[in-house]
């Protein structure tokens, strides 16, 4: 015992080599032995995760568990999308390795790129540009008219206008003169979430207004102005409660989805039989039935895990994303430069928001909008756009480190 | 306030986020789990049962009344008789649930009650289907075949007993369905307006009329000091109602063995009046009116709405079993059992044993009876009923060779035509059988169509000796 844990202690990335020799061993007795497929990606997979954090470490290129907590959250979605739907598990992988190849280049483009902070006007006329496109050219999937169909191809935009608008209004409080004044601030960035309300990303929408707030709350030195927001964004959410009736209906599914369980109810009732059937343990992977969770490979993964792994499996899940959270904070608070802190803070709250609204919205904490799980959920943009953001975060774990920043340019 | 420290205090704002998801998922899974797990929209109940063979349904003497087949892979429930026993086995169906039989004993049915941990992880990693209990029922194919018959193109229903032990013999309510067609009769089960779905015998509640004198003679004789003789002119004047006989002409000189005989009401009525509230309620309640009767399947409580002390009317209407008195066929085949089993009440039982899919017996039916009235006012009802059948109202119930006990009864009923009914039990030395027969809205009374019913079932059961 004590040498496997010495072992283990040794080196974390032991611990995801286990993981990943369980997880896809149990993949592959689930879905049969006749195809050897599963176990030889599951290989794969596990050796991309081990080199590159080998040279993550080797390297010296900032944080080491960030791309570690992200390989192991990875793996776990994908093992329950192979025991879902096996084709989404493998296109998945694709999505991985694309995903870490991007998570190296950013990390490159972002370090070797200078004054990242006097672009405010490029951030916001790209944003708002591919938000006009997605509305003139958008198709509507599951509700929500914010996708774009490239040939057989379809990717969300707004996952990649939260980066932009991250670093929209991480300049913006690096240098709050080249917009006129804080209301021209405000105007822009309600612009944002007109669109994704307008979109019906009711999810993204939340989002952006949090991390806005969060940021606001931290950097803008007049009181009065935060409350007026927060009351104005309470009043809007009040009206759109009256006047949209999809809101309305997410609202009451929520207080009470038993009262129409085959209607409006049907999801989150759908969910909160599988988690509960899960019961402590869960039930083992492949011996649940979340296939009856309508969106159970995106949006309801959440609620697949605690079926099968119980609900001691959804809070590991949970303290993963918070060990990730706290790994971004922990850089946050090295940074002396606004520009870059921003960035660092705000990349950490919309993943740290995200993971709240869609756990808190599957287990009906707070009421249902649609937006995935980060790095667990299928889905190229989302994962792809993740991955991005963490490539920026490990550049800025290796600026703090070095205190390259130190000297703040004014 | 610097940015460092609100900084500080967005982390923490975080910290309670993810908190907050692991104190209410954690609450979710204590607290709220298992309401939801059994929530019965939730399908995963329905798909551990679709791998389980549910059990077969049998009568006593091993006819098959329900059974699963596995066509292509998929589990089916069939039942062979048809609308023999629509109300008593009842249906089991994904889209309309359960009934009968079928729904008291799913549990024993899909055998989840006697398997062990070991069975069920065994059962999984093997992939056979868990196999439920076979439940073998009281009631004789032949006598049931033979009631439904008798009652055909008729509303209402039969009720046969084994006086000794309890034991449902046979148990037909008409008008009844198919359960193998339920999806395409249902929107007309459920709109007819004579209600094919109710279990008339069990759960369907009617005035027992004249069959309740029955109850009454006990409390008469009981009581010792009422004068039974009666000079009988046809009506009665009772707290300025009149109460009239059947045909409204006088019996003449009565006492209380002509009046049962001939079922005089006004002679009843007097009687219960000076009976008073107390031994007509008394002798109502140990006959179990407004009581729960110990059974292994659902009976409906028969009614006696009188919660303050009943007048000089009401006695006399109950006396008559009119009034608000409400009872269901199988308590009066009980009352009759009663009788006929020197005053000893049968528990009714349809279980006979429920065994194993490999045959271990897991549950035997155990018999029970109450006392309800001494052996010698027992005996003194069942010679006045043996003469009811041989000189009285239920002449019709007469077969040569063997003594019939009965009582008929024709109840008025307010919202349409009277209910005919007749109770009865043979042989009148050592009973075999007991029986209630009521038909709806008959119209007629119940010696003239109920009694022969009855008749032909005694027949049936003894003389062509389908009991042995």
């Amino acid at each position: 015992m004590s040498t496997i844990g010495k072992y283990l202690i040794r080196s974390p990335i032991n611990i995801l080599v286990i993981l990943n020799l369980l997880f896809f061993t149990v993949a592959q007795l689930y879905l049969g032995l006749d195809d050897y497929r599963v176990i030889a990606s599951g290989g794969v997979l596990t050796a991309i995760m081990v080199i590159c954090y080998l040279i993550i470490v080797k390297l010296n290129m900032g944080d080491q568990y960030i791309y570690l907590i992200i390989s192991i959250l990875t793996s776990i979605g994908i093992v329950m999308l192979y025991r879902l739907v096996p084709q989404l598990g493998f296109q998945q992988v694709i999505w991985f390795t694309i995903g870490t190849v991007l998570f190296f280049l950013s990390y490159i483009v972002f370090s070797w790129i200078k004054k990242w902070e006097s672009y405010v006007f490029l951030y916001l006329a790209v944003g708002i540009l591919l938000f006009i496109v997605t509305f003139l050219f958008g198709s509507t999937i599951k509700g929500a008219n914010n996708w774009i169909k490239i040939g057989d191809f379809t990717f969300q935009p707004a996952e990649g206008i939260k980066l932009l608008y991250v670093f929209f209004i991480a300049s913006y409080f690096k240098y709050p003169e080249k917009l006129k004044n804080v209301y021209v601030f405000l105007g822009l960035v309600y612009l944002h979430i007109l669109f994704l309300v307008l979109q019906r990303d009711l999810g993204m929408a939340m989002l952006f207004y949090g991390v806005f707030i969060s940021i606001f709350y931290i950097y803008h030195t007049s009181r009065r102005l935060l409350f007026y927001n927060i009351g104005a964004s309470m009043l809007i959410g009040i009206l759109s409660y009256f006047t949209m009736t999809h809101i309305r209906v997410r609202f009451e599914a929520w207080l009470n989805p038993w009262a129409d369980i085959a209607g409006r109810g049907y999801q989150i009732t759908q969910s909160l039989f599988a988690i509960a059937s899960g019961g402590f343990f869960g039930t083992g992977i492949g011996l649940g039935s979340p296939d009856y969770i309508p969106e159970v490979h995106t949006d309801f993964i959440f609620s697949a895990i605690c079926e099968e792994m119980g609900i001691f499996g959804g809070i590991a899940v949970i303290l993963l994303y918070f060990i990730l959270v706290y790994r971004g904070f922990k850089i946050t608070l090295m940074i002396k430069d606004t520009f870059y802190r921003i960035v660092a803070l705000s990349i950490t709250l919309i993943y740290s928001y995200q993971t709240f609204i869609i756990i808190g919205g599957v287990i009906k904490l707070i009421p249902l909008t649609g937006i995935t799980l980060p790095f667990i959920s299928y889905g190229g943009s989302s994962i792809v756009s993740a991955f991005i953001a963490f490539g920026i975060l490990q550049a800025l774990s290796k600026k703090s480190l070095t205190g390259e920043e130190v000297v703040e340019i004014e | 306030m610097s940015s460092h420290r609100k900084t500080i205090h967005l982390i923490i704002f975080t910290c309670m986020l993810f908190l907050s998801l692991i104190v209410y998922l954690t609450y979710f899974q204590a607290f709220r789990a298992q309401t939801i797990v059994n929530n019965t929209y939730n399908k995963r109940l329905w798909q551990r049962e679709e791998q389980t063979l549910r059990g077969n349904i049998y009568d006593r003497n091993g006819v098959v009344l329900a059974e699963s087949v596995i066509e292509n892979d998929v589990i089916y429930r069939k039942y062979p008789q048809n609308r023999l026993y629509s109300h008593i086995v009842g249906y089991s169906h994904r889209q309309y649930g359960r009934s009968g039989i079928e729904a008291q004993y799913n549990n024993d049915l899909l055998g989840y009650n006697s398997e062990g941990v070991i069975d069920k992880i065994r059962d999984t990693i093997t992939g056979d289907r868990h196999k439920g209990n076979h439940i073998y029922l009281t009631l004789n194919h032949s006598l049931q075949q033979k009631a439904e018959e008798l009652l055909r193109w008729k509303v209402g229903s039969i009720v046969a007993l084994e006086p000794s032990t309890g034991e449902v013999l046979a148990l037909v309510s008409k008008p009844d369905f198919n359960p193998n067609n339920l999806v395409e009769e249902w929107t007309g089960l459920v709109d007819d307006p004579l209600s094919p779905l109710l279990n008339r015998g069990t759960s369907g509640l009617y005035p027992p009329g004249s069959t309740y004198k029955v109850i009454i003679t006990t409390a008469v004789l009981e009581d010792g000091n009422i004068d039974t003789n009666y000079v009988c002119e046809g009506s009665i004047n009772i707290d300025g109602y009149n109460l009239t006989d059947l045909g409204g002409r006088g019996h003449g000189p009565l006492e209380l063995w002509g009046s049962l005989m001939v079922s005089c009401n006004t002679n009843y009525a007097r009687m219960a009046v000076e009976l008073g509230d107390d031994r007509i309620r008394g002798i109502s309640k140990r006959f179990k009116l407004e009581e729960d009767i110990n059974s292994d399947f659902n009976i409906q409580k028969s009614r006696f709405p009188y919660t303050k002390e009943m007048t000089k009317t009401e006695l006399a209407a109950v006396a008559i079993g009119q009034g608000r008195l409400l009872v269901t066929p199988i308590h009066m085949a009980l009352v009759a059992s009663t009788i006929a089993n020197d005053g000893y009440m049968p528990s009714p039982r349809i279980i006979k044993e429920i065994t194993t899919s490999e045959g271990r017996i897991i549950k035997e039916i155990s018999t029970n009876q109450e006392s309800i009235i001494s052996e010698e006012d027992a005996n003194t009802v069942k010679l006045m009923m043996k003469a009811v059948v041989e000189d009285g109202t239920g002449k019709n119930a007469e077969i040569a060779g063997i003594s019939v006990a009965g009582k008929t009864g024709t109840a008025e009923n307010p919202q349409g035509k009277n209910h005919a009914w007749f109770i009865a039990f043979a042989p009148v030395e050592e009973p075999k059988i007991a029986i209630a027969v009521l038909l709806e809205n008959e119209g007629v009374t119940g010696g003239a169509v109920a009694a022969p019913i009855a008749r032909d079932m005694i027949i049936e059961a003894l003389k062509r000796g389908v009991l042995d």
